[in-house]
């Protein structure tokens, strides 16, 4: 079973001058402000070279470097998830499905395990697949 | 009261793998054209789009290379003006984006996509100049 795209928005996550255990948090979007998300996706250089905004993508053996916690509300609902769970060719095309979540957006993070395959001012997307 | 994986958006309606009809929307560049880097360049018109309830969304490349597709983003709007998808990395959508030829393309359920005002974008850090059928967006419904 998959999800049925109603409306999705592509956010970037710098991550800046990388070094282990560092935290990126997610920017304001308006967008997915009281939105409903139910599928989450994430990407690397092989699927997007470049970002919307020009930036490096990180390489796909990045994503094992990587994990993404997601809040709801004052919670940490989703919890150092390895981003590479998230990454559809990585699970064998399935999109990761979540049960209606409305993120705190600006307090989930991005965190950096490992400087493996990352390099500098790098970047990571994640697709979010949401109702209003 | 129980929790259960029900989820209310997929397990309640219909499946969508059964389609009525596809419009294939192509993307052609002329020959001469300069596109500036980054620079949305907008889709042309398709009246069969309007007021349609898509299922899916696919893309074949056709002059576009793996190169290209992986710098092309696409982004739809509804003749409401609502954004509908922001930024869809075109190697989503794209036929052989799962491993192990699973081919496992994502499922819509977006209506009325205002194809006219909707846009793909092509990020690099120079001018590029292509002529010809880029590729075809199909809209499935």
């Amino acid at each position: 079973m998959q999800p049925i795209i109603e409306k999705s928005y592509l956010v970037e996550v710098n991550l800046g001058t990388i070094a282990v255990q560092k935290q990126i948090n997610f920017a304001f979007v308006p967008q997915l402000e009281g939105s409903t998300i139910y599928g989450i996706q994430s990407f690397s250089a092989t699927q997007t070279a470049l970002s919307p905004n020009g930036s490096t993508v990180i390489a796909n053996a990045g994503l094992a470097s990587l994990t993404v916690t997601f809040v709801v509300g004052d919670t940490q609902e989703i919890f150092l998830l390895p981003v590479a769970d998230l990454n559809s060719p990585s699970i064998y095309g399935f999109i990761r499905m979540f049960n209606n979540k409305r993120l705190n957006l600006t307090k989930s993070f991005v965190t950096i395990q490992a400087t493996t395959s990352l390099n500098n001012n790098e970047s990571i997307l994640f697709n979010f697949i949401y109702r209003r | 009261m129980i929790q259960t994986n029900i989820n209310p958006v997929t397990d309640v309606k219909p499946p969508f793998n059964v389609y009525n009809g596809v419009v294939t929307v192509p993307v052609t560049v002329r020959a001469g054209v300069v596109n500036n880097a980054s620079t949305p360049v907008y889709f042309t018109g398709s009246p069969v789009l309007k007021n349609r309830h898509i299922k899916g969304i696919t893309i074949q490349p056709i002059l576009a290379t793996t190169f290209n597709l992986e710098r092309i983003y696409i982004t739809l709007f509804n003749s409401s003006g609502d954004q509908l998808i922001t930024a869809l990395p075109a190697k989503s959508i794209q036929s052989n984006f799962a491993t192990n030829g699973s081919n496992k393309y994502p499922a819509f359920n977006i209506y009325d996509i205002d194809i006219i005002n909707s846009y793909w974008e092509y990020i690099n850090n120079i001018s590029w100049i292509i002529t010809g059928t880029l590729f075809n967006i199909n809209f499935y419904y």
